[in-house]
C-alpha cells in the first residue's frame, strides 16, 4: 500500500510490521512524533505491544535490556540528548548481546541548545558495539527498521537506525508500506537463544575476570564482522521479497570518476542531484552513499575509493580535536591502499545548516581545485 | 556449584555472560543486610485522646465502609460517642498530622457520625465471663458511668448511685441542649444500662448514702464531681438577678427558662461561663463575658468561644468585677476594673492585676457567675486523703483506702468531658487488676508516635476538611436547637479517607505493589502482609514507600 507519509511515520510503521512486542520509549524532539505514532498504534490494538512510559532515555533502554532479556522484540527511539543519556546503557545492550533495534532521529548535540540536524549524536555512539545504519529517505527508513531486526537477531548485537531530524523526520514522502504478511514471511517471530525464564534461572552479565573479558571482546568484534555478511544476505533477501535493496553502502555514477563525494544521510539525495548535473559536464564526479557506518564496510570502501584520485567526504559532525568522523574512517581504509588517493575531509552542515547544491559543489570545486587537501578539515559555508 | 569450570579455549568462551548452570539455589535473599518488617506507631491523635481512642483503627474501618466494624471499634474504646462527637474539646484534631499538610482531619464530627449511626443501626456484640463481683459507682456524671461501662463489659455487676433525679451528671446539667441534646445523652446511658449497669436516681451521697453503705461492694468508685460553686469576693453577690453558673444552667434544662432580663452580665472564662451565655442568649437577652485575663487564657473550649462571638456576644477582656450594683434590692449595674498580666502564678499563667483608676461600670438586669467550681468533699470520711480541694488519688485513680477508686472532677480537677471519661475508664482497668489481684502496667504502650516527617505525603492528594453544618446565626437565638448537625455517610467516609492512619498499617499495598521481587503477599486467613525471606534482597523500598510509616527496616543479623 503506498502512502504519503512523515520520516516517523515510516519508523513507527517498521517497527509495527516488525511486530515488537515492548516498546519503552521517552519522547524528545524531533522523535516525539515516533512515540505517539506508536502509542496510538498500541491503544488502538494494532499493535499489539506493552508500551511502557519511562521516567527518562536511560530508564528507556534499561527497560529494553529487561524485555529484550525476556526474549521480547524490542523497540525504542530517540534523539541528541536522549541518546546521550543511555549511553551506558548503550554498552551494556550490546555486551548482553540483545537485538535491539532502536530508531535515532539525528538532532545536533547541546549546549547550546539546539534541535536541528546532524550526525554528532549518534556518530559520537560509535564505539558502544552497536551496528548503525543512516537513511536517505523515507522508504528506506521503513525497510531498515525491517531489516534491522533481521541483522540484529542473526549476529546478537543492537542495531541503530538513523534518520536526519526534520529533514526526513517531519517530511512527508510516498512510501510503500508492505503488507505485514509479506513482512511475517521475512521477518519471522524472535526465538532467542538465551533468556530470562523463571523455570530456569539463570544469572546473567556477571563479571567476567581477566582471562575470558578479552575473549568476550573479541566475539563481540566477530560478529560485527559477521554482520557486513548478513547485511548483506538479508538486503538481498530484502530485495527478493519486495524489490528495494540498498546495500551497505551505494554507488553512483563512480565509473572512471575523478572525484568522488562520499554522503550520508540525507546529503546523498542532493548529492545525486549534483553529480548528475556534472555528468551532464561530462565532469567525471561520482558518489558514494555510506549507509552502514558500524560495522564499517572497510573493504568494499576501499575497494571503490582507491581508483579515485580525490575523494571529497561531506561530514555532518565534527570529532573536537581530531577532524569529520567518516574522513578518519575512510582515511584509514585507504591506509596503505590508495597511495594515489587524496582525502579532503568537508565539514558542512552542522546544527540544521541546509546543505544545498551550491553547498556541494562548492565542496567539488575545492577539491578540484587543489591537487591535494591543505589540512585534514575544510570547513564549508562557514562565516568568513 | 562445586565444579570448577575452567575455559581453556576461546571457542568456549561464551558470547555473554552467563551462568552455565541454574541459579535456582542462588536465592536472592541471601543477598540481604536489611530486612524490612511491619510495625505500629502510636498516631499524635491517639496519643492526644483523653480517652486512649486509636482513632485510625475505627476511621479505617469507616473509609472500607465497614461502619459496624467501626462502631464496634469506637464502643470498645468509649461509652459516648456521641457525646464526645458533640461536646469533646478534641484534642486529637489539634495534634493530627494533616495540619501539617492541609487541615486537620474533622475526627470530632467523625466520631459523632459513628456514634449517631450506631445509635440507629449499630448491631451491639455482647460477648464475655460473667462475674459475681459487686462494684458501687457513685455518681452518674460522665467519668462515674465511664467506669461503669467498661466494668459491665468486663462481667461485673456494677450499681451506680445518683443524687440528682436523672443521670449524667455535668453533661445533664451542666451542657446546654444546644450543644447536647438531651436525646442523644438519654440514648448512650440506655446503652450503658444495657451492658448490665445498674443505676438507681435520688440517692445522694453523703445525705442518703454513706461509704459504710457500701461495704457490700468488692469495689467502689467515687465520681462526685464538682458542683460547689465558687464566688468572687466582690460586693453585691446577693443580690436579685445574681445567678450562680451552674444553677442557672441546670434551670435552664429543668426548663424553668428562668427570666433574666434585658441585659446579662457573665463573669467567668471557663466552659461554664460561655454555655451561660450562649443559654442566656437564647433566652432573649444581650450578653457581655468579663474575664479578667486575655481571649488566649480563657478555660472554655476555644470553638465554643468562637461560636459565642459569631452569636453576638460581646467580650470585655483584662476587666475584672469589683462590685455588683443594686437599685430596689436588684442588679442594676457592674463596677469593674480593667486587668494587665502581673507574675506568673502556679498555674503558669500571668496573675491579672488591677489598673488604677481604671474602673467602669456597665448597665446590668442579671449577672451569672461563673468563676469556677470545685468538688464538695465534705461528706467524704476523714480517712480518706485529699489534695488541694480534690480526693488524692493516683494515675490509676486509686485513693488511699484499698478498694475505693475516684475520678472525674472530685478527684482530678480537670474539668473536659473527654478526662472525666479517660479518669472512669482507668480506674475500671485498675479495678478490674485490683478484683484479680493483678498488678498495673505502666499506662504509656511505649510505642513511639508517628510525627509528620514519617509521613510519605507522595500518597496523599491535598483535600480539604469536611465542614459540618450549622445552624445560621439569626436563628439560634430563643431557642435551643442544636448548633451543629450531622454529616451524611458518603461525607464521613470521604473524610475518613484523609486519615493518613500515621503508623498504622491499613493494608494499602503498596509495599507489595513495589515489592522488586516480588516477595511481598497477603495472607488472607491471617489478615497481614507476610514477607517471603527467602527471595526479599532488603533492598528497603517498600519501608522507604510506606505512605505511614508503619515498616521499618533492621539490620539482618546473619551471624546470630
Amino acid at each position: 500500500m503506498e502512502r504519503v507519509i512523515s520520516g516517523n511515520e515510516a519508523v513507527a510503521h517498521g517497527a509495527m510490521l516488525s511486530r515488537v512486542q515492548v516498546i519503552p520509549a521517552y519522547p524528545i524532539s524531533p522523535q516525539t512524533t515516533i512515540v505517539e505514532a506508536l502509542s496510538d498504534f498500541c491503544a488502538s490494538g494494532r499493535l499489539k505491544a506493552d508500551f511502557v512510559r519511562v521516567e527518562s532515555e536511560h530508564s528507556a533502554m534499561a527497560c529494553c535490556i529487561g524485555a529484550a532479556s525476556a526474549g521480547a522484540r524490542t523497540f525504542t527511539a530517540t534523539s541528541a540528548q536522549g541518546l546521550a543519556l543511555m549511553h551506558e546503557l548503550l554498552h551494556w545492550a550490546a555486551g548482553s548481546r540483545l537485538p535491539i533495534v532502536m530508531a535515532n532521529v539525528n538532532r545536533a548535540m547541546s549546549a547550546p541548545w539546539t534541535m536541528w540536524c546532524d550526525q554528532g549524536d549518534s556518530l559520537s555512539q560509535r564505539d558502544t558495539g552497536w551496528l548503525q545504519f543512516y537513511c536517505e529517505d523515507n522508504q528506506e527508513v521503513l525497510d531498515s527498521i525491517i531489516m534491522a531486526y533481521r541483522i540484529s537477531e542473526k549476529v546478537l548485537l543492537p542495531s541503530m537506525v538513523c534518520l536526519d531530524g526534520f529533514i526526513l523526520s517531519h517530511t512527508y514522502e510516498q512510501v510503500e508500506i508492505p503488507d505485514i504478511s509479506e513482512v511475517d514471511q521475512y521477518l519471522p517471530s524472535y526465538t532467542p537463544q538465551y533468556k530470562l525464564d523463571v523455570e530456569d534461572p539463570h544469572s546473567f552479565n556477571a563479571a567476567f575476570l581477566p582471562d575470558i573479558y578479552m575473549e568476550q571482546r573479541m566475539k563481540m568484534q566477530e560478529s560485527m564482522e559477521e554482520a557486513k555478511i548478513v547485511a548483506r544476505e538479508v538486503d538481498k533477501e530484502f530485495g527478493q521479497a519486495f524489490g528495494r535493496s540498498y546495500g551497505m553502502m551505494e554507488e553512483y555514477r563512480v565509473e572512471d570518476a575523478d572525484i568522488l563525494l562520499v554522503t550520508t544521510g540525507t546529503v546523498t539525495g542532493t548529492a545525486r542531484v549534483v553529480v548528475d548535473e556534472y555528468r551532464r559536464k561530462e565532469e567525471k564526479v561520482g558518489l558514494l552513499k555510506m549507509k552502514m557506518f558500524r560495522p564499517f564496510p572497510t573493504e568494499e570502501v576501499r575497494r571503490v575509493l582507491q581508483q579515485a584520485r580525490k575523494v571529497a567526504v561531506v561530514d555532518r559532525n565534527i570529532s573536537f580535536g581530531s577532524t569529520g568522523i567518516f574522513a578518519q574512517e575512510i582515511r584509514s581504509a585507504l591506509h596503505h591502499h590508495g597511495e594515489g588517493t587524496s582525502v579532503f575531509g568537508f565539514i558542512a552542515g552542522l546544527g540544521g545548516r541546509d546543505v544545498t547544491p551550491a553547498v556541494l559543489k562548492e565542496i567539488v570545486e575545492y577539491a578540484k581545485g587543489k591537487e591535494a587537501p591543505e589540512g585534514d578539515i575544510a570547513w564549508i559555508g562557514a562565516k568568513p | 556449584m562445586e565444579e570448577k569450570i575452567v575455559i581453556k579455549n576461546f571457542k568456549d568462551v561464551p558470547i555473554l555472560s552467563i551462568s552455565l548452570q541454574s541459579t535456582l539455589w542462588n536465592k536472592t535473599g541471601a543477598w540481604r543486610y536489611l530486612r524490612p518488617a511491619y510495625i505500629s506507631l502510636k498516631a499524635p491523635c491517639f496519643k492526644a485522646c483523653p480517652i486512649g481512642q486509636d482513632i485510625p483503627f475505627y476511621l479505617t474501618s469507616l473509609s472500607d465502609g465497614n461502619l459496624n466494624e467501626a462502631w464496634q471499634k469506637i464502643l470498645e474504646a468509649n461509652p459516648f460517642p456521641s457525646v464526645c462527637g458533640r461536646v469533646c474539646h478534641h484534642p486529637c484534631e489539634k495534634e493530627c498530622n494533616r495540619r501539617e499538610y492541609d487541615e486537620a482531619l474533622a475526627i470530632n464530627s467523625l466520631e459523632r457520625f459513628l456514634g449517631d449511626w450506631g445509635m440507629k443501626k449499630g448491631k451491639i456484640e455482647r460477648t464475655g465471663e460473667k462475674r459475681n463481683e459487686k462494684i458501687a459507682v457513685v455518681g452518674s456524671g460522665p467519668a462515674g458511668l465511664s467506669c461503669a461501662y467498661f466494668l459491665a463489659r468486663k462481667g461485673c455487676r456494677v450499681k451506680v448511685f445518683e443524687g440528682m433525679n436523672e443521670p449524667g451528671g455535668m453533661l445533664r446539667y451542666g451542657i446546654p441542649e444546644y450543644r447536647l441534646p438531651r436525646k442523644i445523652l438519654n440514648k448512650e446511658i440506655e446503652r450503658i444500662e444495657s451492658f448490665g449497669v445498674e443505676i438507681e436516681t435520688g440517692k445522694k451521697f453523703g445525705n442518703d448514702l454513706g461509704l459504710e453503705d457500701l461495704k457490700p461492694y468488692a469495689a467502689v468508685f467515687l465520681a462526685t464531681g464538682a458542683h460547689a460553686e465558687q464566688k468572687p469576693k466582690i460586693s453585691g453577690i446577693d443580690l436579685k438577678g445574681v445567678w450562680p453558673g451552674l444553677h442557672f444552667l441546670s434551670e435552664v434544662h429543668s426548663k424553668k427558662r428562668p427570666s433574666l432580663g434585658k441585659k446579662i452580665i457573665v463573669i467567668g472564662g471557663g466552659n461554664t461561663a460561655i454555655d451561660s451565655a450562649r443559654a442566656a442568649l437564647r433566652l432573649g437577652s444581650k450578653v457581655t463575658v468579663i474575664y479578667r485575663r486575655a481571649k488566649e487564657d480563657m478555660p472554655a473550649i476555644a470553638a465554643e468561644v468562637e461560636e459565642a462571638v459569631k452569636e453576638g456576644i460581646e467580650f470585655l477582656f483584662k476587666a475584672a468585677p469589683v462590685s455588683i450594683l443594686g437599685k430596689n434590692g436588684k442588679v442594676h449595674a457592674v463596677e469593674g476594673i480593667r486587668t494587665k498580666p502581673g507574675k506568673v502564678d502556679e498555674s503558669g499563667r500571668k496573675t491579672p492585676v488591677a489598673i488604677k483608676g481604671s474602673n467602669f461600670s456597665l448597665r446590668a438586669d442579671g449577672v451569672i457567675l461563673a468563676v469556677g467550681e470545685r468538688a464538695d468533699l465534705s461528706f467524704l470520711p476523714a480517712e480518706l486523703k485529699t489534695k488541694n480541694g480534690l480526693i488524692s488519688i493516683d494515675p490509676w485513680g486509686r485513693t488511699n483506702l484499698a478498694g475505693i477508686f475516684a475520678g472525674g472532677d472530685a478527684a482530678t480537677g480537670q474539668g473536659y468531658v473527654s478526662q472525666a471519661i479517660a479518669s472512669g475508664k482507668k480506674a475500671a482497668m485498675a479495678i478490674d487488676r485490683y478484683l484479680r489481684k493483678e498488678g498495673l502496667d505502666s499506662q504509656e504502650n511505649g510505642l513511639e508516635v508517628a510525627g509528620f516527617e514519617k509521613i510519605n505525603l507522595d500518597y496523599f492528594p491535598r483535600a480539604s476538611r469536611l465542614q459540618a453544618p450549622s445552624l445560621p446565626l439569626k436563628t439560634r437565638a430563643g431557642r435551643f436547637k442544636e448548633v451543629h448537625g450531622g454529616i451524611a455517610g458518603v461525607k464521613a467516609r470521604k473524610e475518613a479517607e484523609r486519615c493518613f492512619s500515621c503508623g498504622n498499617c491499613i493494608h494499602c499495598n503498596v509495599c507489595l505493589v513495589v515489592c522488586p521481587d516480588v516477595a511481598i503477599s497477603f495472607q488472607e486467613n491471617e489478615n497481614r502482609y507476610a514477607i517471603d525471606f527467602d527471595h526479599c534482597k532488603g533492598c528497603g523500598i517498600c519501608a522507604v514507600e510506606c505512605p505511614r510509616c508503619a515498616m521499618t527496616l533492621e539490620e539482618e543479623k546473619w551471624n546470630e
